[in-house]
């Protein structure tokens, strides 16, 4: 299934709250694309240092705003053919920031005048909502080059859910609000009734503001939203194509969470919000589920195996190996420890896979939901990387051990 | 330790998305109150979390002056809204309630000064100092202790960064006054202490260190403590890793035999796990040796608990609460200890 949703799109959206391993996650899907042929591009925002170094690529570049190709050699270093081109990179806010603002002020004067402006970095950069914004920009602009066949965004972490829909409609309305035009117009005194009035109006209601903030700040940013006015229609028109191109026919969106209920609760919540949005949902990646690859590659050998060992049996076995410490007393203590151990581990797999249910029970119509496994090692290199694609492009691993034996 | 943390009249926990903030803001609130301090926990614009954390409902959202709600007797719990916030600034901190019902009552004012960069993070900040400052009666405060559950690292940041920036940015006027005050307060170690809470794993680890330089380095922050959530639990030992970097004897033990053991039918399901468990023990214990080194804040480690339908949040945070009182930091003068695989509990 997801082979087949690789194929098919050239936008995959991967949304979900921080620390649930969305990176990773966006990371290995371009890869799976790649591995298949594709020339696939993960954007994301603030990757692990050594994900960045697994990719091969050096932190500056990273950083610079601009696809960097995962070098073929790697692959033929893993035994991986890869058939086709990965490329990953890391979103600079304040770079597409800037150039949608060369590309969208009316003159160029304007364009360098607003850069200059002490609250326009704050806004770049703090404006909430921005950074939301200009991920979805730099996305658009990418498709729009044409490069690539398939570009993967990983979202920016936000405080809530929402601000990835709400902000950048918030930055548009902003631009685009009534007073503003009011400055933009700088009422003239044409002796009017109406125009008088409307002098006034305007100019109480700036001095009642400036009672608020102070007057310099007043004006300073009503200069500030002057200059921004003029870039309306431009970021308006970007961002009705950009919410067009998340809709499209070959866009997908998949929430990536964890096996947690406070994390479940809020990708329901989400999906929700997707579904309202009109956004193309795909489906749900569960990610970090206890239980499976306990040694690494081999989850199904770990987990399949039942035992109901008492620990007295366990005890016993301790003593049968060659070279077991002679210490009946350290042997009875390991024992105990690894059978209360195991039960733990086991507990926590059943919780995690309560979880799930929970999700599948109810999520908005039957998505996708595919489980990753819990590893060791946290994925640090291509490798890692690679067989975490595997996985993902045979829809991640099964479901629990418990309900494998319910089935059979 | 605790009672430097507990003089204190505002405690701000920073860290990372998901590494569990609410509930080390909870905890402390939990134990500031044992100790007889009437305590505020202020949450920023979130998806409110303390009535699960301490129990209570909270009140209907309302556009009353009054967010704050009373959980119990001694602790109290504000969600900070950007509205509500705004009126109350305008309203108890400025006196111009007129002013307010005429202009700022309008929906397009609200939305000019939700526009205004880094009012609203001014207004957020400037309510906690407000309550911080806040007398019930003539010299007595309202709240012994504030304790403010920052938002995620970029949101968090933006708010202890905004009164500097305003000082930089605004010659005069009342909003440069605001963060005057603001910035002051931030910046008084005997009033003020910024705790970082975070994940012994990869990522958290890196933006802790990234984070401890900016609030220390850059916003010249008073900086607390470090409180490492999710503590891997011993798989061999729970009795004996009460310090995250003892490595007990009978994991020793288990080392020479875990050879064998993975291959005999019985025990290598559980030989597994136990293994798994010990290799993400280890890598825990390397991500705590990082953080001593690069932080070198006294240290908290915390147990991964479950949180599902039979564990109560609330009873949750008691039972940490209570074992945190009792427990003694790490300090960065443990790493010789620790690297020599001497230490123990």
């Amino acid at each position: 299934m997801i082979a087949q949703v690789l194929k098919e799109s050239r936008v995959i959206v991967n949304v979900g709250s921080g620390g649930v391993g969305k990176t990773t996650v966006s990371a290995a899907l371009a890869l799976g694309a790649a591995l298949q042929g594709k020339k696939s591009l993960v954007m994301t925002i603030d990757p692990a240092r050594r994900l960045a170094n697994a990719l091969g690529i050096e932190s500056a570049q990273f950083g610079s705003d601009r696809p960097f190709e995962v070098d073929a050699s790697r692959f033929e270093a893993l035994g991986l053919s890869c058939e086709g081109r990965f490329f990953a990179m890391m979103l600079n806010h304040k770079e597409t920031f800037d150039r949608l603002v060369d590309r969208y002020a009316p003159t160029p004067e304007g364009a360098e005048s607003l850069k200059e402006n002490p609250w326009y970095k704050q806004m770049s950069t703090a404006l909430a909502g921005a950074q939301d914004y200009m991920a979805v920009s730099r996305l658009h602009e990418l498709v729009e080059t044409g490069e690539f066949d398939l570009i993967i965004l990983d979202t920016p972490p936000t405080a809530n859910a929402l601000d990835f829909l709400e902000a950048p409609e918030r930055l548009i309305g902003m631009l685009n609000f009534q007073p503003l035009q009011w400055f933009q117009r700088k009422v003239t005194d044409d002796g009017s009734q109406a125009g008088r009035l409307l002098r006034w109006g305007s100019s109480s209601l700036l001095r009642a503001m400036g009672r608020v903030t102070g007057k310099e700040v007043i004006d300073d940013i009503t200069q500030l939203l002057q200059e921004l006015g003029g870039l309306y229609d431009g970021f308006r028109l970007h961002a009705e194509q950009t919410w067009k191109l998340l809709r499209a026919p070959d866009s997908r969106f998949f929430m990536v969470t964890a096996p947690q209920r406070a994390s479940v609760l809020e990708a329901l919540f989400f999906q929700r919000r997707l579904l309202e949005a009109k956004m193309p949902f795909e489906g749900f990646w569960v990610n970090r589920m206890p239980g499976y690859l306990r040694h690494e590659g081999d989850w199904r050998a770990a987990t399949g195996q039942e035992t109901s060992a008492s620990v007295e049996e366990i005890r016993s076995a301790l003593e049968a190996l060659p070279s077991a410490v002679d210490t009946t007393e350290y042997n009875a203590k390991i024992a105990k420890e690894l059978h209360s151990y195991y039960d733990f581990v086991r507990h926590n797999a059943e919780l995690a896979e309560r979880e799930v249910v929970f999700l599948q029970e109810r999520a908005l119509g039957k998505p996708f939901v595919g489980l990753l496994p819990l590893v060791n090692e946290e994925i640090h290199d291509l490798a890692g990387l690679a067989r975490l694609s595997q996985l993902l492009l045979q829809d991640g691993v099964p479901a629990s051990f418990e309900k494998k034996e319910a089935d059979s | 330790m605790l009672e430097h943390l507990l003089s204190k009249q505002l405690i701000i926990n920073m860290g990372k998305g998901g590494v569990g903030k609410s509930a080390i803001s909870a905890m402390i609130a939990r134990v500031a109150a044992s100790q007889g301090k009437r305590v505020l926990v202020c949450e920023v614009n979130a998806k409110e979390r303390m009535s699960q954390l301490l129990g209570g409902t909270p009140p209907e959202q309302d556009d009353s002056l009054e967010q704050i709600w009373t959980i119990n007797e001694r602790i109290s719990a504000v969600n900070i809204q950007p509205a509500p916030a705004m009126k109350e600034y305008i309203v108890q901190v400025l006196h111009m309630r007129l002013l307010y019902n005429l202009v700022f009552e309008n929906r397009v004012m609200r939305y000019f000064l939700r526009a205004v960069p880094g009012l609203q993070e001014l207004i957020f900040i400037g309510k906690v100092w407000f309550h911080v400052e806040e007398d019930k009666h003539k010299g007595a405060p309202r709240f012994d202790l504030v304790i403010l559950d920052a938002p995620a690292t970029g949101h968090g940041l933006a708010l202890l960064r905004i009164a500097k920036v305003v000082m930089d940015t605004v010659p005069a006027g009342p909003m440069r006054q605001a963060a005057e005050k603001i910035q002051k307060m931030l910046q008084d170690p005997k009033r003020t202490c910024i705790n970082l809470v975070s994940l012994p794993e990869e990522m958290p680890t890196n933006e802790t260190v990234e984070l401890y330089h900016k609030l220390r380095d850059e916003l010249k922050m008073p900086m607390g403590s470090l409180f490492l959530n999710q503590w891997p639990r011993h798989p061999l030992d729970p009795e004996s890793p009460m310090h995250p970097m003892s490595k007990s004897g009978i994991e020793e033990a288990f080392d020479t035999l875990r050879v064998e053991a993975k291959q005999d039918p019985l025990l290598w399901p559980m030989a597994l796990a136990a293994d798994g468990g010990l290799h993400r023990l280890n890598k825990a214990r390397e991500y705590l040796l990082e953080l001593l080194k690069e932080v070198g804040l006294p240290t908290y480690t915390l147990p991964r608990f479950s949180q599902d339908d039979e564990h109560d949040l609330t009873q949750l945070t008691a039972s940490l609460a209570k074992s945190w009182s009792q427990s003694k930091p790490l300090l960065a003068s443990d790493i010789k200890d620790f690297e020599r695989g001497e230490k123990s509990a």
